[in-house]
């Protein structure tokens, strides 16, 4: 019952950006200024999901083990290739393949 | 959807059905792209407790890659709800802009067909139905070519999930545990996309430094808090650059305007994804949204389409 809540939730979350100035906004525009903080938002958010993801991956503490070393090598690589090459499935790809490549060679798999 | 597909796609179709079989057409780089991201996302459903049936009802409820990847990690973490739908808002926020630019071209149809057309907006349908839809045609006729973009991607994220919760059982447990990496890699791609220029990589090293320092607040509320004082980090360099750096009168960026987020369509990052279309850093005259429906500049986004809602 609380997974359908969390769901609906989730759908409404996603669901009024879409639709709301579909709504609201015929002719007008969003303020500049919260226009602004929307633009820098999502990549606030992103790096706040990835970097924990990266450096802390297991149980939220940071520490060097044949577990955490690919997500680190592989997270930075990931990261910096991206600046580089525009292709999302090429870079996507390779940040796994360095992932998986690590964790078989490291014996962690 | 017509069974009988013209012998040729007509620059112009005639029907509606034919508005909205060039539309599901348009999106075919966006199809091959998007379903392993399915697959794997259906995978992950799984693997993050939920049964068949909330998996599923997640996906095709939220119709965001973006929103439905964070919520299975969070999920899996035990994260509070409102940190996951809080996220979730601000994953998505980017459609804001989306929305807002379809705004005026769309007013004339009806509530119902709004709501659909909300539903149905993720960034590679924008990037690539945008061209049709701020077109002359009568508002209810070039919005089918929107549907069909929408609706073809939809069914394919749907086909993509349930391969992945039937497939995703073959994979061994070992390969499984490794499983939360692909999405972090999503993230890590699309931010990677978004960062151009000194005051976004300030926003993100700020908000990952103030994620690892939030770490262990419970319910996962450090990352909204990161979020959040990384884009007022984002922000003051705005400020900052603005009295330090004012722009040179006959640049576009000395618009008087505060600067809009740029809709770049993927033009000069990777993603056609989510984020990072939407470039604070950059400004874009009034008027001049165009750029983000550009026919090129939309097959561009299609070229490097897999973020997860380039779907």
């Amino acid at each position: 019952m609380s997974m359908l809540l969390l769901i609906l939730g989730m759908g409404l979350a996603t669901f009024a950006p879409r639709y709301v100035p579909l709504l609201v906004f015929r002719d007008r525009e969003l303020p500049a200024d919260v226009k602004t903080f929307l633009g820098y938002l999502p990549p606030a958010l992103l790096a706040a999901i990835a970097v924990p993801s990266v450096l802390a991956p297991v149980d939220n503490r940071v520490e060097i083990t044949v577990v955490t070393i690919p997500y680190l090598v592989a997270g930075v690589v990931t990261l910096v290739t991206g600046l580089f090459v525009e292709r999302f499935m090429i870079v996507w790809t390779v940040g796994l393949a360095v992932f998986f490549g690590l964790r078989w060679w490291l014996g962690a798999m | 959807m017509s069974d009988r597909t013209p012998t040729r796609a007509p620059e112009r179709p005639a029907t509606p059905r034919g508005e909205f079989v060039a539309g599901a057409r348009s999106m075919v780089p966006f199809l091959l792209s998007a379903f392993p991201l399915g697959v794997i996302g259906g995978t992950l459903g799984l693997a993050s407790g939920l049964s068949y049936l909330e998996t599923f009802g997640l996906a095709m409820v939220v119709n965001s890659g973006t929103a439905q990847f964070i919520g299975f990690k969070l999920i899996s973490e035990g994260a509070a709800w409102p940190v996951i739908v809080l996220t979730t808002l601000i994953l998505s926020l980017r459609m804001l802009i989306y929305s807002t630019l379809l705004a005026p071209h769309v007013r004339e149809l009806p509530q119902r067909w709004r709501l659909l057309l909300g539903f149905g907006l993720i960034d590679a349908v924008f990037f690539v139905a945008f061209d049709r839809i701020k077109g002359d045609e009568p508002a209810r006729r070039k919005s089918m070519y929107y549907f069909g973009a929408s609706a073809i991607m939809y069914v394919n994220w749907a086909i993509a999930t349930v391969v992945g919760m039937v497939a995703g059982h073959l994979l061994p447990q070992r390969l499984r545990d490794g499983l939360d990496f692909p999405m972090t890699a999503v993230f890590l791609v699309v931010l990677a996309g978004a960062l151009a220029g000194w005051k976004i990589w300030t926003t993100a090293v700020s908000a990952g430094a103030l994620a690892m320092l939030t770490i262990g607040l419970p319910y996962n509320l450090g990352l909204i808090l990161a979020a959040l004082g990384g884009a007022c980090v984002g922000m003051a360099c705005e400020r900052i650059e603005r009295r330090w750096f004012p722009p040179e009168p006959d640049e576009p960026a000395a618009d008087p305007d505060p600067p809009e987020p740029e809709v770049t369509a993927g033009a000069d990052g990777p993603p056609p994804g989510a984020v990072p279309h939407v470039r604070p850093g950059e400004h874009v005259r009034p008027g001049e949204p165009v750029r983000a429906g550009d026919r090129a500049a939309g097959d561009r986004a299609a070229d490097a389409a897999a973020d997860v809602d380039g779907r």
